[in-house]
């Protein structure tokens, strides 16, 4: 089941109003609730594949074994390390098989070794890099003694399972989730207002921006080298659309697991603080995905580590942490590339010097950051090696003059009165307005059908300047307008768009990982 | 709880309001006329969705019947429609009342369906030309406002039907075209949406007969038939999916057509990507029909490598239709 499918639509509405009625029951109905919330989170699982809920009900009950073991001061290493091995080789199993197995016979075949090598053929299951990374943190946090842990093997199975994050994170930390789940939980209006806001705003982005602007991605993409031959600038635009498209995709994936959660009266982490406008490397790893990224500097970065030795080492030790995260992406080379490029990039960019100009804007830095992470899509999208090579070159020379365009244009924008271009800028959308009504009166249908095309685009650049104006909030739509007639509008507005972009219901791009 | 009915019917009354709008502009508008019933279902140049073949077939059938007895019917997909009416009729004796009871995408189970129906309906199937076609043997029935099975003569329920269609209409890019349609007055086709244009003409609603001119205006319009395809000289073996999945069905039609007594042929249509039965399939046929079974593939074969004699791999132009009219009446 998907959040943007027709089964949820009718799914949550009624495990919401089971689970609150579920709380009226007395002082302990949490533990009601918390049962609730797991059939609802197996149901929702299995609605995907029944019989991979086997493999998540395995891991539930090995992390939930272990870590009490783990727990009695003798053989706590060694239960832990059991645990993280069997996590590990589940994920190894189901995701990397093929791929080392593949690579491997590559290798031996190149000596001349012509081993008959097996292949698995199985599905990879949803979330399987989820839950098995957030039971992994659990197994750890219970080693380094930062949460005890927990006797009750239901509550560990939701902890696993908690049907928002399941799928698609945020990567949960046990001290985060697990004290809201072992509590008796009570109902805010307001906060659940506004997780359903959130929702609502998650579902905008994935529905009507991510899911048709990934069409026109889709198609170029099936083509590349058809498309570099005979319209480059196509490829451009094709990643630049994608950046967009990931972005909706996964942060409005994470804004509706986090507004959904919310309604429940449990709060998720922020997954995403607004990455697109983010200054710098450090400023975006800080807000794209920032549940994994804890989760590496938590049991990866900081145990090599981190940057408390030589300068060399810390270097390494980047390197490994987004070499793993590459990894941890897909099984392919390119996302190994793609683990490299930002781990490069991160390094780089740790050692330049922090001084900014003192001429500079406060928002220079952002079209540079938005042209690096455009270029880590090229390898993050391209069907394979040899596309992504060939697209490389044109991506790394475009985005470099669009990125130095951008800072120039915001360095223009910051040093002019902000009066004047405010006033171009409503001249600019007014004429803009004008030629649609001119357009549409003179008939002519090239013209609207563009329009109609480039819709999705509008959308796009809508939610941008909505998020720019909420960037210092958790979501885009928690500034509403005061009056109650003008909200009521604009969600009524944005549920009609929602409604009439529907197409047949796509997965959440991180669904795959 | 304070406030929590509140947030429930806000809620509702906020999804509420956007899902009546839409399906009040659904019901007024009627897009694929499938609301309220209609005199004809194909205005000459109206830029209107092709409407439903399956229900067409039918709903003209249950007006049309008042008037004429019919008694001879051509059924089959949309491939049926590649046959052209004045040269069938030349084959069929003078008491015979023609009709294409046919639709898109039709498998062998709507084949019977439809036969059944028209049995409880007690109309006389005297006259059958059957079309079979390889490339519509699918694992699953389709589900979109072009190829939905109509409720009348399928198990689809009414229900699905509707909602088929209501969500059809809200599909981002038929929206889009249609707006763009609606305001332009002329074909805006968004992505993959090209079912927006005029309304093809010839057709005859007594026989239910419509000449391929849809196809005949995608070729000139967008291109299709005069692109070509890539060519496909080793062929594609489907798997024994009929044996598998449609014995049933046609021990319901050759059922139907021994109590009827009918004088039938069974055609096996030919494809330019040369997709053909499994030998199983085609062994469980000839066993079946006998000498009325006519595979045309192997001696139109040659005619599939000329592009010019089709729409697109699967319609072929009148020439060929006329040939496998006398392929099936000559033999």
């Amino acid at each position: 089941m998907t959040f943007n499918s027709l089964p949820f639509v009718v799914f949550f509405p009624i495990v919401f109003l089971l689970y609150w009625l579920a709380g009226r029951t007395g002082s302990k109905s949490w533990r009601l609730q918390n049962l609730i919330l797991l059939c609802a989170s197996y149901t929702f699982y299995a609605w995907w594949d029944w019989r991979y809920l086997c493999l998540l009900m395995g891991v539930t009950v090995t992390t939930y074994i272990t870590s009490l073991l783990a727990a009695r001061r003798d053989h706590a290493l060694l239960w832990t390390t059991v645990n993280i091995a069997i996590c590990v080789l589940t994920l190894v199993t189901f995701k990397y098989f093929n791929f080392f197995s593949e690579n491997l016979q590559w290798l031996f075949s190149t000596f001349g070794w012509n081993i008959d090598w097996f292949t698995l053929e199985v599905l990879l299951p949803v979330g399987i890099s989820f839950y098995t990374f957030q039971a992994i943190g659990y197994s750890v946090d219970v080693y380094r003694r930062e949460i005890t842990p927990e006797r009750n093997i239901a509550h560990v199975a939701l902890f696993l399972a908690y049907f928002p994050q399941l799928v698609a994170g945020p990567i949960e930390r046990a001290a985060h989730l697990m004290p809201q789940l072992i509590r008796q939980r009570k109902w805010h209006y307001a906060t659940a207002v506004d997780g359903a806001r959130q929702a609502l705003w998650g579902m905008f982005k994935k529905v009507v921006i991510a899911d048709a602007l990934a069409v026109y991605v889709d198609g170029v993409m099936s083509h590349p080298s058809y498309y570099l031959a005979h319209a480059p600038g196509t490829v451009v635009v094709a990643m630049l659309t994608f950046a967009m498209v990931i972005y909706c995709d996964f942060s409005g994936y994470c804004d509706i697991a986090r507004g959904v959660s919310r309604c429940l009266g449990i709060d998720l982490m922020q997954n995403f603080r607004f990455p697109l406008f983010a200054r710098n490397v450090k400023q975006w790893w800080q807000r794209w995905n920032v549940s994994l990224m804890h989760w590496f500097r938590s049991y990866i970065y900081f145990p090599l580590g981190g940057s408390r030795c030589s300068r060399l080492r810390t270097c390494i030790n980047i390197m490994i942490v987004f070499l793993i995260s590459g990894l941890w992406h897909g099984a392919s080379w390119t996302f190994v590339l793609w683990g490299v490029y930002w781990g490069v990039i991160s390094v780089v960019g740790r050692f330049l010097p922090k001084r900014r100009l003192s001429i500079a804007s406060p928002y220079n830095g952002i079209p540079s950051m938005i042209a690096l992470s455009t270029l880590s899509w090229v390898f993050f999208r391209s069907p394979n090696i040899v596309d992504m090579v060939a697209i490389l070159p044109l991506s790394l020379v475009s985005l470099s003059l669009l990125a130095l365009g951008g800072e120039i244009a915001v360095w223009t924008w910051h040093k002019l009165n902000h009066r004047l271009t405010m006033n171009l800028t409503i001249v600019s959308a007014l004429m803009a307005v004008a030629i649609i009504i001119a357009c549409t009166i003179f008939n002519t249908t090239a013209a609207i059908a563009a329009i109609l095309r480039w819709l999705p685009w509008v959308w796009g650049a809508v939610m941008l300047v909505v998020e720019w104006r909420a960037r210092h909030l958790t979501h885009g739509l928690q500034q509403v307008p005061r009056s109650a007639a003008l909200r009521l509008v604009c969600y009524m507005a944005i549920i009609l768009l929602i409604l009439t972009s529907t197409a047949q219901p796509t997965a959440f791009i991180y669904f795959q990982f | 709880m304070e406030g929590f009915s509140r947030f429930i019917l806000r809620s509702l009354f906020i999804v509420a309001v956007p899902v009546v709008l839409l399906v009040g502009a659904y019901v007024a508008v009627d897009p694929f006329k499938v609301l309220r019933h209609y005199d004809t279902y194909y205005h000459y140049q109206e830029l209107d969705p092709i409407p439903n073949l399956a229900m067409v077939s039918v709903r003209n059938y249950e007006q049309q019947s008042k008037i004429h007895n019919y008694n001879a019917f051509l059924l089959g997909s949309s491939i049926a429609q590649c046959l052209p009416a004045d040269h069938w009729i030349s084959y069929l004796p003078l008491d015979a009342e023609p009709y294409y009871l046919n639709s898109n995408q039709s498998t062998l189970t709507s084949i019977a369906r439809r036969m059944a129906w028209l049995d409880a309906r007690g109309d006389s199937i005297k006259y059958a030309l059957i079309v079979v076609d390889p490339a519509e043997l699918n694992d699953h029935e389709p589900y979109d406002p072009a190829h939905i099975a109509y409720p009348e003569v399928s198990d689809v329920s009414w229900l699905k039907w509707h909602f088929t269609f209501i969500k059809g209409f809200y599909h981002r890019d038929f929206i889009a075209s249609w707006l763009g349609t609606k305001i332009t007055g002329q074909p805006v086709n968004i992505r993959t949406i090209k079912n927006l244009e005029p309304n093809p003409h010839g057709y005859d609603q007594r026989t239910n007969y419509m000449p391929c001119t849809f196809e005949e205006i995608q070729a000139t319009t967008s291109g299709i038939g005069h692109l070509s395809w890539p060519a496909n000289n080793e062929g594609v073996v489907r798997p024994p999916l009929l044996t598998q999945r449609y014995s049933s069905d046609l021990d319901r039609i050759t059922d139907i057509l021994r109590r009827h007594n009918t004088d039938y042929r069974v055609i096996i249509a030919p494809n330019a990507h040369h997709q053909s039965f499994h030998p199983v399939d085609l062994q469980l046929l000839r066993a079946t029909f006998g000498s009325r079974l006519i595979d045309t593939t192997g001696p139109l074969d040659s005619l599939t490598h000329d592009q010019s004699l089709w729409y697109d791999p699967y319609h072929f132009r009148p020439e060929i239709g006329c040939m496998i009219i006398d392929m099936a009446y000559l033999q």
